[in-house]
């Protein structure tokens, strides 16, 4: 064994720390499951890029809807605190943008 | 993460990038070059994946296995300006399609990049810009970190890739019974409303203008996309339109609420629950440009030689295609009906569809009605 040889390892946050989830487009075309997401990031944040790692287009803002409630989650406030201890909620990614 | 399709290595494009060049006037010099990136081509692969494969008889191939090879057309004399691009498709049987976009279908590249000038202060909202499509001779090595080190993944994504759900529809007896309205031609894919269908969306989109300051209203349209067995052809029905509940309507536009989507998608499901309708979904959208043409302009000098007014508020607007472009995300058959008025007061109506990466207008059909047989 060689003394001094340092490993550097990234910090993991805890499975507390972490929430999963299943999202869809609003037509219900592109589905994905999401996971190891920090409960402490923006659900704005946490939209934004779940629409850029769909391939959804990134001019518009994108927003989370809580399928059981129809309602959408507040952008500036942490995703975990709005799905609580949910076992896998069902949100669907919607872009907050209207027609002309 | 949803995977991109194919690109064939090597690609005409080789190691260069394809770029939006930005002027701030018509023969200024370029103030900003913006990447177009993988993201920006979805909706070109799209429409080549319609022409590849869904229309070909292979509606069971996932756009993800699309190969793709870009390859830009040079306008003469120069070695970087393009006048478009090609995107060459090969579909599952082999055979390669060629499908040219033009420099309009980058439009939303050149939106960001106005964005960008504008943030820097130096372009002001509303004021023209010009663009082009280029090849960018910047090193591609320098592009790559730039757009690495800008989008770190903060979380995993799994795809659940789906079935694209169709219907099996000998598509020859719906033509005979249809009543064709506009141009129903190539290159236009077969769209059917039944007349329930489009009667209920114009009453719909028509709703907002009895209000005593008009607005916007609409619906949803639903239905199924179908596979011809016999033709191949692929197409789409309408036969179903959801009103938007809620949604909040302005003069000039119109948003869709939580309760909106809530209300669309819980009619949507129910719907679905039915055996021989569970493969239908949103296919498309209308509403109502409720306010007279050209915002309020007067008519033509000529109108009393005219036999039909030509002057009307039909048309889709820049936050038409964008929100078409954001809730149909590399869905081709997408559509999109609009209602309005001439400025004689009449009404006017046309569908739009996705064409060369832009809404354009185009024809459909009218059945009388629609039974859909069993999924497949």
């Amino acid at each position: 064994m060689s003394v001094g040889a340092q490993a550097a390892v990234a910090a993991q946050p805890s499975a507390a720390e972490t929430l999963s989830f299943q999202a869809t487009d609003v037509t219900g075309t592109h589905s994905v499951a999401v996971s190891d997401v920090q409960r402490a990031l923006p659900a704005g944040a946490v939209a934004q890029s779940l629409a850029s790692m769909m391939n959804l287009p990134q001019n518009v803002p994108w927003a989370l809807r809580d399928d059981s409630t129809g309602a959408f989650l507040e952008d500036a406030v942490p995703i975990g605190q709005q799905l609580g201890q949910e076992a896998e909620a069902k949100l669907t990614v919607t872009p907050r943008t209207h027609l002309g | 993460m949803t995977a991109s399709p194919a690109t064939q290595s090597p690609s005409a494009l080789g190691a260069r990038t394809l770029a939006v060049a930005l002027r701030t006037e018509a023969d200024g010099p370029v103030v900003l070059c913006q990447p177009v990136t993988e993201g920006d081509l979805f909706d070109l692969y799209a429409e080549v994946w319609l022409a590849t494969c869904l229309r070909k008889g292979h509606p069971e191939a996932p756009l993800d296995d699309l190969r793709v090879r870009l390859v830009p057309v040079l306008e003469k004399g120069h070695d970087s300006l393009c006048l478009g691009l090609i995107i060459e498709g090969v579909g599952p049987d082999g055979a390669t399609a060629r499908h040219a976009f033009p420099p309009a279908a980058f439009e939303e590249v050149a939106w960001r990049a106005s964005q960008e000038l504008i943030r820097a202060g130096q372009l002001k909202s509303g004021d023209l810009y010009f663009y082009d499509v280029v090849i960018d001779r910047r090193p591609v090595a320098e592009l790559t970190l730039a757009r690495s080190a800008a989008s770190p993944a903060p979380f995993t994504v799994t795809a659940r890739p789906t079935p694209l759900a169709r219907l099996s529809v000998p598509l020859p007896p719906l033509v005979e019974r249809a009543e064709a309205v506009g141009d129903v031609g190539e290159p236009w894919v077969p769209v059917f409303f039944t007349r329930a269908a489009l009667e209920k969306a114009e009453r719909f989109a028509r709703r907002g203008a009895l209000a005593p300051q008009p607005v916007e209203t609409g619906c949803v349209l639903v239905g199924p996309l179908c596979s011809c067995p016999s033709t191949g052809e692929f197409f789409v029905v309408a036969c179903e339109a959801i009103e938007l509940l809620e949604a909040e309507g302005t003069e000039y536009s119109l948003t869709y609420s939580g309760a909106t989507w809530a209300h669309v998608q819980a009619t949507v499901r129910a719907v679905q629950a039915g055996p021989a309708t569970h493969s239908y979904r949103i296919v498309g959208q209308a509403h109502g440009h409720n306010f007279p043409p050209h915002f309020g302009e007067k008519k033509c000098g000529e109108c009393d030689q005219q036999p039909t007014c030509t002057l009307t508020s039909v048309f889709p607007s820049v936050a038409d295609r964008r929100w078409t472009r954001a809730v149909f995300a590399r869905q081709p058959w997408a559509i999109c009906h609009i209602f309005g008025i001439t400025a004689r007061g009449g009404h006017a109506q046309a569908l739009f569809g996705l064409r060369h990466g832009a809404l354009a207008e185009r024809g459909y059909y009218v059945l009388p009605d629609f039974a859909p047989p069993e999924a497949t």
